[in-house]
């Protein structure tokens, strides 16, 4: 069961001869089981502090544990290996790979896993195509299939080395108000089944699905709003 | 990640973006061919000059002609008359022509020659000298010059004050010795050998024909000219008419490719090419100027489109680098792709190839003139548009290198920008809309 903790993160960027504070003083908790929702404007550091949280950045100041282990101190090969067991992605663009069908994209991150032997990965992308209703799909491209079904098709991909952490930025951005359901219910499902899920968004739907909620305003987080 | 997993995605890659693979592909292709087509120009040429030198030096044959008998003029008219004989040219102040015309009591008929003396006192003391056996065929009665030098230096003239007395020597049994052999010869003269033009230590090796010896003071009693034969075929019939002309002067040089006057065939290398030497020094331009061009057309564009391929990818890195693939991992998905891309417009530039030097094969004959020089249109299509012969033709090695040079540029750029894309530029390429 997975634990984060975020102490005392600084993140400053230079932006032309400014220097641009993304996080003040970000101090949080995130446990496993459990969705949170991080909401606030354009440019509060949301998307800063969930990239952060999955180690595609580094801090300026601060420190990220992952089950009390510090792993801001870790070089890039270890924070990949991480990412790769511990952390899935799920991206407002989806961002699946145009040139690789749809179980082709879900058996990308399977690739780099040595557990997974060819017959493994096949039996994890049915599954996962079964789990997530998009088992006829699966030898379509991405430009072939609906905004919802590629969202799913990316949930897929994040699942696909069964992390314990879900960050999502944005998962529902460029969904219609059916598929927003359909996604916050799959993410509220993965929480209840025990990985934690971290949700950047904007939308109001999010409160109905989220344990806590943080609001980022001007790189400072705000107490749990709910 | 195994081996043929990298390979898998760059392929696949590939295959799911014809449009945009081709062009690369075709890209690359066109300047590869331009690369081995100038490549193919400049070896085919070289060997041609160097088939065509050799062709051209064994049928040039040097002959000595006494020039207070005859002018120039004379001679020319004469040799003109022979068929199958072109291009006379005459030679002028040669050392060895100085040499021979300082010995015109040698009147001999054929088979002289001499010897350089290399030896010690010691050596020479024991009548045993060591030289160098310039001609076969040497009989065993020489004159040798009056003093014989332990050491000397052709060029300055150095002699080295210890020498024998060769009159001494008049009547006796002396042993050549040229590396292993060793030859035995009398001593029936002697001759003023400092008198002689750069030649101090010369033994003159000949046959019972030699009358007197005289000083001579003339320094140029001799000339040569070169000729030219049509064919190869046809020079003994030229030397024999040449013979009955009676104008040879003790000694023929059969060709300018005998060994022995290796040095002196440089000099008419360049001097009977099929195209002359204005012409061929516009193609030589011509194709240094391809060859510079060509070079860095490819090297620039492999680096373009290198760049190129990492930008446009951006997203796809991005991916990557958020379901865990580390920094290495991405470089070599995208090193393997461009490779990939490079493989495929070199196997396009080398079929390419082939055909064009199929098409120049059939075309080319029917333009060259079959005359020239005497070398005939058979002889030019072997040497130069023969498809058998290509690989002979095509320098590998430097075809090699600029592929050797693609790959390091593919790998450098490549590992520069992807690095540069994921410390800026990423999180950028991953959060905006699709």
């Amino acid at each position: 069961m997975v634990k984060i903790r975020v102490e005392n993160a600084w993140k400053e960027y230079k932006k032309k001869s400014e220097i641009v504070q993304a996080l003040k003083n970000v101090n949080v908790e995130f446990e496993a089981g459990k969705i949170y929702a991080i909401i606030g404007r354009s440019g509060s550091g949301k998307s800063t502090l969930l990239y952060n949280i999955g180690l595609m950045d580094t801090l300026t100041k601060g420190s990220i544990y992952f089950n009390e282990k510090n792993v801001s101190q870790l070089n890039d090969k270890e924070k990949s290996r991480l990412r790769m067991k511990e952390i899935g992605f799920i991206f407002q663009g989806f961002n699946l790979n145009k040139n690789l069908k749809v179980n082709e994209n879900i058996l990308l991150p399977m690739f780099i896993n040595e557990k997974y032997t060819k017959e493994k990965r096949k039996e994890k992308v049915r599954a996962l195509l079964e789990m997530l209703d998009i088992g006829d799909k699966a030898n379509r491209f991405p430009r072939e299939l609906s905004g919802g079904e590629e969202q799913r098709v990316a949930i897929a991909r994040a699942l696909a080395n069964e992390p314990e952490v879900i960050l999502a930025d944005e998962p529902t951005g460029n969904l219609d108000e059916e598929n927003e359901k359909i996604i916050f219910e799959i993410l509220k499902k993965l929480s209840l089944g025990g990985k934690c899920v971290i949700v950047v968004s904007h939308n109001p739907e999010i409160k109905e699905y989220a344990d806590k909620i943080f609001e980022m305003n001007n790189g400072e987080l705000s107490k749990n709003l709910y | 990640m195994k081996k043929k997993d990298y390979f898998w995605l760059a392929y696949y890659k590939i295959k799911r973006n014809k449009f945009k693979s081709l062009v690369v592909i075709l890209v690359i292709s066109i300047i590869f061919f331009g690369g081995l087509v100038s490549n193919l120009i400049e070896t085919s040429l070289n060997k041609y000059q160097e088939s065509l030198q050799i062709n051209v030096a064994c049928r040039q044959l040097e002959i000595d002609y006494n020039n207070k008998q005859y002018t120039e003029e004379e001679i020319i008219d004469k040799i003109g008359t022979i068929s199958h004989a072109n291009n006379i040219e005459q030679i002028i102040n040669s050392s060895y022509m100085n040499l021979y015309g300082n010995c015109d009591e040698f009147i001999t008929e054929e088979n002289t020659g001499y010897v350089e003396i290399e030896g010690t006192t010691n050596e020479i003391i024991g009548n045993e000298l060591i030289g160098e056996k310039f001609h076969e065929g040497i009989l065993n009665e020489v004159i040798i010059p009056k003093k014989i030098y332990a050491t000397w230096n052709m060029e300055y003239e150095i002699y080295d004050t210890e020498c024998i007395n060769g009159e001494n020597l008049v009547g006796e049994n002396i042993t050549i010795r040229d590396g292993e052999e060793k030859y035995i010869f009398k001593v029936i003269g002697t001759y003023d050998a400092e008198k002689i033009y750069n030649a101090p230590n010369v033994l003159y090796v000949h046959n019972n024909t030699i009358k007197n010896i005289k000083d001579s003071k003339n320094q140029e009693k001799s000339s040569s000219v070169v000729v030219t034969v049509d064919e190869v075929e046809n020079i003994e019939t030229v030397w024999t008419e040449i013979k009955e002309l009676g104008i040879v002067w003790r000694q023929l040089i059969q060709t300018l490719v005998d060994k022995q006057i290796e040095e002196e065939a440089p000099i008419r290398k360049n001097i009977y090419t099929l195209i002359n030497r204005t012409t061929m020094n516009k193609i030589e331009g011509i194709i240094e100027v391809m060859k510079i061009v060509t070079y860095f057309l490819s090297i620039s564009i492999i680096f373009l489109i290198s760049i190129q391929k990492v930008i446009e990818d951006k997203k796809e890195i991005g991916i990557y680098r958020a379901i865990g693939y580390t920094n290495n991992q991405i470089l070599r998905i995208k090193q393997l792709e461009i490779l990939l891309l490079l493989f495929l417009g070199i196997i396009l530039s080398i079929f390419l190839f082939i055909i064009l030097n199929g098409i120049a094969e059939w075309g080319i004959n029917d333009y060259i003139n079959k005359e020239v020089s005497g070398i005939t249109q058979r002889e030019i299509q072997k040497m130069l548009y023969n498809v058998s012969q290509i690989p002979k033709k095509i320098d590998f090695i430097k075809c090699f290198y600029i592929v050797g040079i693609s790959i390091i540029i593919i790998g450098v750029t490549t590992t520069i920008t992807i690095k540069r894309i994921l410390r800026k530029e990423i999180l950028n390429s991953l959060k905006y809309c699709r």
